[in-house]
């Protein structure tokens, strides 16, 4: 299959799922439940390296082509620092809508999938202007395809990138090692981000 | 003992290739000494952030925690079928 095929596909899936969500009457006091009856879980230290990046006011542009409002509520419960302000940290996913009785009626028009998660999507948000005379940059992913999100950035100067390998194989470790300058194979923490921040 | 060296001495799990060595140790550096005013982060979220399995399990993704719920899936047929889909895709 093509990637155009690919991405056709998943458009398709995409609208499927959110038009599902939008009959399911989903509010979101209901979403801060189901997030807390989940078993979704940052690894640890990640709360660590986020608080010290709000401390320290070091922009973090989190970009997921998941569902934005389950990061942001989810952050805010994890995170009392981000509950607190979170001005610098930006979230570029897919948001729901709510009417004014707070019911869920669509999601934003600009669909965030994993092939377009490039700089392109950040063209017009406050954090494009926030990194402007920031030309430093290390990104964290665990897909191949997530080092595209620096893509089109300009004026860059220092780039690490930095990948999770969940899984890992000797072939798997091949290929990420060639995509991601350090690659970190199954682990649950993140310490090792923190003892490279901490350094900064 | 450069940073590198260190990091990879101390963690068995982190790898670098041999001819990105030097690159990447002179990057960190040099993101040291230009300091925390010239960085910013970018991340992605599901199994980045997050972590990927539990005890064997597979953790869920964002949209996984609102369409896998009860509540939410008896009006979201097929979810399973759909969630295999896309991951096939995104593979």
């Amino acid at each position: 299959m093509t990637v155009e095929e690919k991405i056709s596909h998943m458009i398709d899936w995409y609208q499927q799922a959110q038009a599902l969500l939008l009959k399911s009457n989903l509010n979101r006091s209901m979403c801060s439940q189901l997030i807390r009856q989940s078993k979704l879980e940052l690894r640890k230290g990640v709360k660590e390296f986020i608080t010290q990046l709000l401390q320290s006011q070091t922009p973090i542009l989190i970009f997921s082509a998941g569902l934005g409002d389950v990061i942001e509520i989810f952050l805010e419960q994890e995170i009392p620092d981000f509950k607190k302000n979170h001005q610098s940290t930006h979230i570029v996913s897919n948001f729901i809508e709510y009417d004014a009785d707070g019911r869920l009626v669509a999601f934003n028009k600009k669909l965030i999938h994993p092939f377009n998660k490039n700089e392109y999507e950040i063209q017009d948000t406050p954090y494009f202007r926030s990194i402007l005379h920031r030309p430093n940059v290390i990104l964290f992913g665990d897909t191949l395809g997530d080092v595209g999100m620096i893509g089109g950035m300009k004026n860059l100067k220092h780039i690490l990138k930095i990948g999770y390998l969940n899984r890992s194989t000797p072939s798997k470790i091949e290929v990420y090692t060639q995509v991601f300058d350090i690659v970190i194979c199954d682990d649950s923490t993140f310490d090792v981000p923190n003892v490279i921040l901490n350094a900064i | 003992m450069s940073f590198v060296d260190k990091l990879l001495q101390t963690n068995s799990h982190v790898h670098i290739r041999d001819d990105k060595r030097a690159f990447v140790d002179e990057t960190i550096r040099s993101l040291i000494n230009d300091g925390r005013s010239r960085l910013h982060i970018v991340a992605d979220f599901d199994f980045t952030l997050t972590v990927y399995e539990k005890d064997g399990v597979i953790s869920p993704s964002t949209y996984a925690v609102i369409e896998g719920n009860e509540q939410v899936k008896v009006r979201t047929r097929s979810y399973a079928i759909r969630s295999n889909k896309f991951f096939d895709l995104a593979a």
